[in-house]
């Protein structure tokens, strides 16, 4: 490019000083009459299956250009708008009231039906399909997986085998810590699954009492189900029934989950409400509002309000919020000034005066974590 | 703080309920005063505080706005009183019903631009007062602005809608969910759902937008899908039957708690879906029905065959709301056949002849 | 790029002349190039900054403003139902003056409500149009003389 600067003005000048002739290409008409090359041969289009004619599934019943009968009952339509049958039956060529404007054709499924069908009758419809009898040709297309399915079950299985291992972890645990709470019970397995259930049911979003009421209901809905199928006769089901009442009773008042899903010993609700008080007094005690505080005494009022089994886990938040803040309030006292060397500078916008101001702080105002 | 705005009815709890108020008095306060005193309660951000102005020249008119309202809500208490003293002198059923139809519609009128009851039913939906008139109003519109719409459009592309009943003229909203999972969530209509999900009772809540003092419920959960093999088509069975459920507006749910202390409000108990292989998938219909007597008869129903066109006929009902989920054979199918000491599912061709 | 006439300019030793392929002018549909480019300004900008900004409420202020729009809405409907009671209880006035007209005297009856083509308004106000006229004022207008009373 650099190169040729020299040698381009002059070629192009002297181009531009040369006359200029306009070249014309060579064109063609290629138009000839205009209803020349336009016929071919009928497409056989027109209907294919008249009325009352018995057909079977896929049979064409009419090749259309555009929807001029349009699909009616048990028809279907293709790229090329042919309607086709859906099901075995005899064609009918309808018009419905719902689309005076349209022609259907339609295949009803016995030879005395007429079409459309009435509107607010049940539809009309055939199953089409055969009980395998023979068990090995059974029980293969009961094994039969889709690709999908196939594809994703060891996935699945393996997820499956893991929850259950975990779950039975979880159960040994719960079986364990039953002696710990002087829970005393004929069956301690019973007693465990219970727990676990009760725990699912919390985790899952139920309050206590709903976790333990359903727990109890599925058991109970469990054991009638085994009683109706006559695994049990009626004095083992009425047994089972006051066991599993009893044991229920039994763990119900020694042990409950709190709201971070720990076991704890259980507690009425005036007990739950005498333990708040005591733990909010004795944050008071140890705590003043709005002064700072160390790092101890705020691991220990975390400890105190974290008691297992006081608060659930919004007043937690409360409780945080009010003795434990991140930052100390803009209080006169709280406030140093620019001589403080130790002050934490912070530069904020002032809305209403429109200024940045800038707020020195001791760093005690910030929470030490 | 500045003066409250309200001079009258609407800071008078005498006779009015306490739940037309509102609880939070931080915002209590803003909507009673012509500007925000304590700046805006519900921006929780700090800097969203500082930032916030409000319209200017709103604080001006506002109480004369609310004064107006007030006033209207006033004339309406009064008509009220007199409708009430008409009620009590009158003999006439007929008449005392349209009078009562009229004093609810007032009630609603006279509540209406209330702008404490316009915050709750805006943004505390979830814990409205069901007793109030005016927030069964809210709660109307705002089940015709969404829920109703969807229920009936996954009714009739179901075709629930005509393969059970005719037709459906929704004045309730049902809501399901299966609660012995530990996945807890109200199940949108037409969903698919395992059978794991479904072995045991649903719980319902019917919701009623007029007023509901111990009204009488029937409740069907139909399989119009059910393979009938002698006609080659299907045939509907009824999987749950619950009649004489009494409700109102405070307690709407048919929950387990309910089921276990009245036993004698199952007349068919709970059977789960379960779809033999290659049926496709079932529609399971549940059919709220609002009753004038007790029903009768009803314990020699068959689950199999079951014409429920028929049923309302005979007991004269007619349906006030509906709901639909779905169910298809998977490989827990045949532990819940199993637990509930049904055969051993049938297993169907793939492919249809 | 073909639109504009393109110059090649050919290997220069066999030729000296330029050769100019010239197809038919196009001629540009649509807008004008100046037009076009105010056009392509304005597309650059966000459809937010052509509109006038949102206002954002909080929630108390969302419920005063729709508390302070019904009341308006109020006011005015009871006003256009004065004003429509007021209408209607005119044309009932007027109605029974004709009546009793009608009843008095057939003949002047006839006289008063006989239709008079192009005489829908008083002459002295000027017939309503889209646009002002040309002569803002009539400066020789001349007030119609009041007779007075001779003494």
């Amino acid at each position: 490019m650099f190169k040729n600067v020299s040698v381009l003005p002059s070629t192009l000048l002297n181009n531009f000083i040369k006359p200029i002739t306009q070249i014309r290409f060579a064109t063609k008409r290629a138009a000839g009459s205009k209803t020349h090359m336009q016929d071919s041969r009928g497409k056989r289009l027109g209907p294919k299956k008249h009325e009352g004619q018995q057909v079977t599934t896929g049979q064409i019943l009419l090749r259309q250009r555009g929807t001029k009968w349009y699909p009616g009952t048990n028809v279907g339509i293709g790229r090329d708008h042919t309607l086709f049958a859906l099901e075995p039956g005899f064609v009918r060529y309808y018009l419905d009231p719902f689309h005076p404007k349209r022609r259907f054709i339609g295949v009803a499924l016995k030879q005395e039906d007429r079409l459309p069908y009435p509107h607010f009758e049940p539809s009309v419809r055939r199953f089409g399909r055969e009980v395998i009898e023979n068990p090995y040709r059974a029980e293969k297309e009961e094994n039969y997986m889709s690709r999908k399915e196939s594809l994703e079950s060891p996935a699945l299985i393996k997820a499956k085998e893991d929850r259950i291992l975990k779950r039975n972890e979880k159960l040994k645990n719960f079986i364990d810590s039953l002696k710990e709470f002087g829970v005393v019970v004929a069956d301690s397995d019973i007693a465990g699954i219970r727990l676990l259930t009760i725990d699912g049911f919390m985790r899952g979003g139920k309050t206590l009492e709903d976790a333990r009421f359903y727990t109890t209901y599925n058991a109970l809905y469990d054991l009638k189900l085994s009683f109706k199928r006559g695994e049990l006769n009626e004095n083992e089901y009425n047994d089972k029934i006051n066991q599993y009442n009893e044991m229920s009773k039994e763990l119900d008042s020694k042990i409950m989950f709190d709201s971070k899903f720990r076991l704890v010993k259980n507690m009425t609700i005036e007990e739950i409400e005498s333990l708040q008080n005591e733990i909010i007094n004795e944050l008071d005690s140890i705590i003043k509002l709005n002064e700072p505080i160390n790092k101890d005494i705020r691991q220990k009022a975390l400890k105190l309000i974290d008691t297992p089994g006081a608060f659930n886990l919004k007043k937690q938040v409360l409780l945080k919020r009010k003795y434990l803040k991140q930052v100390l309030p803009e209080l006169d006292t709280l406030v140093s000034d620019e001589k403080d060397k130790n002050a934490k500078v912070t530069y904020r916008m002032n809305y209403e005066t429109r200024r940045v101001d800038v707020v020195y702080r001791p760093k005690s105002v910030f929470a030490q974590l | 703080m500045s003066s409250t705005v309200s001079k009258s009815i609407w800071s008078n709890f005498s006779k009015r309920s306490q739940s037309l108020s509102l609880k939070n008095k931080a915002l209590k306060t803003a909507l009673l005063s012509p500007d925000l005193p304590f700046g805006p309660a519900s921006l929780k951000k700090r800097s969203s505080k500082a930032q916030y102005n409000s319209p200017i020249g709103l604080s001006e008119i506002y109480p004369l706005a609310y004064q107006i309202l007030e006033q209207e809500s006033v004339d309406c208490y009064k008509r009220i009183e007199k409708i009430e003293s008409k009620i009590s002198t009158t003999q006439d059923q007929t008449l005392k019903e349209e009078l009562n139809d009229l004093k609810q519609q007032l009630l609603v009128d006279a509540e209406i631009n209330n702008p404490e009851v316009i915050y709750n039913a805006n943004y505390a939906t979830n814990s409205l007062d069901r007793t109030q008139p005016v927030y069964r109003h809210y709660l109307k519109e705002q089940w015709k602005s969404y829920s109703r719409m969807l229920t009936m459009q996954r009714l009739e592309s179901l075709s629930v809608i005509p393969d059970t009943l005719p037709t459906l003229d929704p004045q309730v909203d049902v809501q399901l969910k299966f609660p012995h999972n530990n996945v807890e969530r109200w199940i949108e209509p037409g969903t698919l759902l395992s059978s794991n999900a479904t072995c045991k009772p649903p719980l319902l809540e019917i919701v009623e937008f007029k007023e509901s003092k111990n009204d009488l419920y029937t409740v069907l959960m139909v399989d119009p899908d059910t393979p009938d093999l002698t006609n080659d088509s299907f045939s509907t069975t009824l999987h749950w039957g619950l009649k004489d459920v009494q409700l109102s507006n405070e307690d709407p749910i048919i929950d387990a708690k309910k089921l276990v202390e009245n036993p004698d409000y199952e007349f068919i108990e709970y059977l789960p879906p379960v779809p033999e292989k290659n049926t496709g998938k079932h529609r399971l219909a549940i059919w709220v029905f609002r009753q004038n007597e007790k029903l009768s008869n009803v314990t020699e129903t068959s689950r199999e065959f079951f014409d429920i066109r028929k049923f309302t006929e005979d007991h004269n009902l007619v349906p006030i709301g509906a709901h639909v989920f779905r169910s298809i054979w998977d490989r827990n199918t045949e532990n819940v056949r199993e637990t509930y000491g049904l055969p051993k599912g049938r297993i169907f061709t793939r492919e249809r002849l | 790029m073909f639109s504009r006439q393109t110059v090649s300019s050919i290997s220069s030793s066999s030729s000296n002349f330029i050769k100019q392929q010239i197809r038919n002018k196009r001629t540009r549909a649509g807008l004008s190039p100046e037009v076009q480019r105010v056009v392509s300004q304005l597309s650059v900008l966000s459809a937010g900054r052509k509109q006038p900004r949102l206002l954002k409420l909080c929630n108390e202020d969302y419920v005063k403003h729709l508390t302070v729009t019904k009341a308006w809405s109020l006011l005015r409907r009871a006003k256009k139902q004065e004003h429509e009671e007021q209408l209607k209880k005119q044309y009932e006035s007027i109605k029974e003056a004709n009546e009793d007209l009608k009843s008095v005297n057939k003949a002047l009856f006839e006289v008063a409500n006989k239709p008079e083509f192009g005489r829908r308004f008083p002459l002295e106000i000027r017939v309503p149009t889209d646009y002002p006229t040309r002569q803002l004022w009539y400066y020789d207008y001349v007030p119609p003389a009041v007779e007075t009373p001779e003494k």
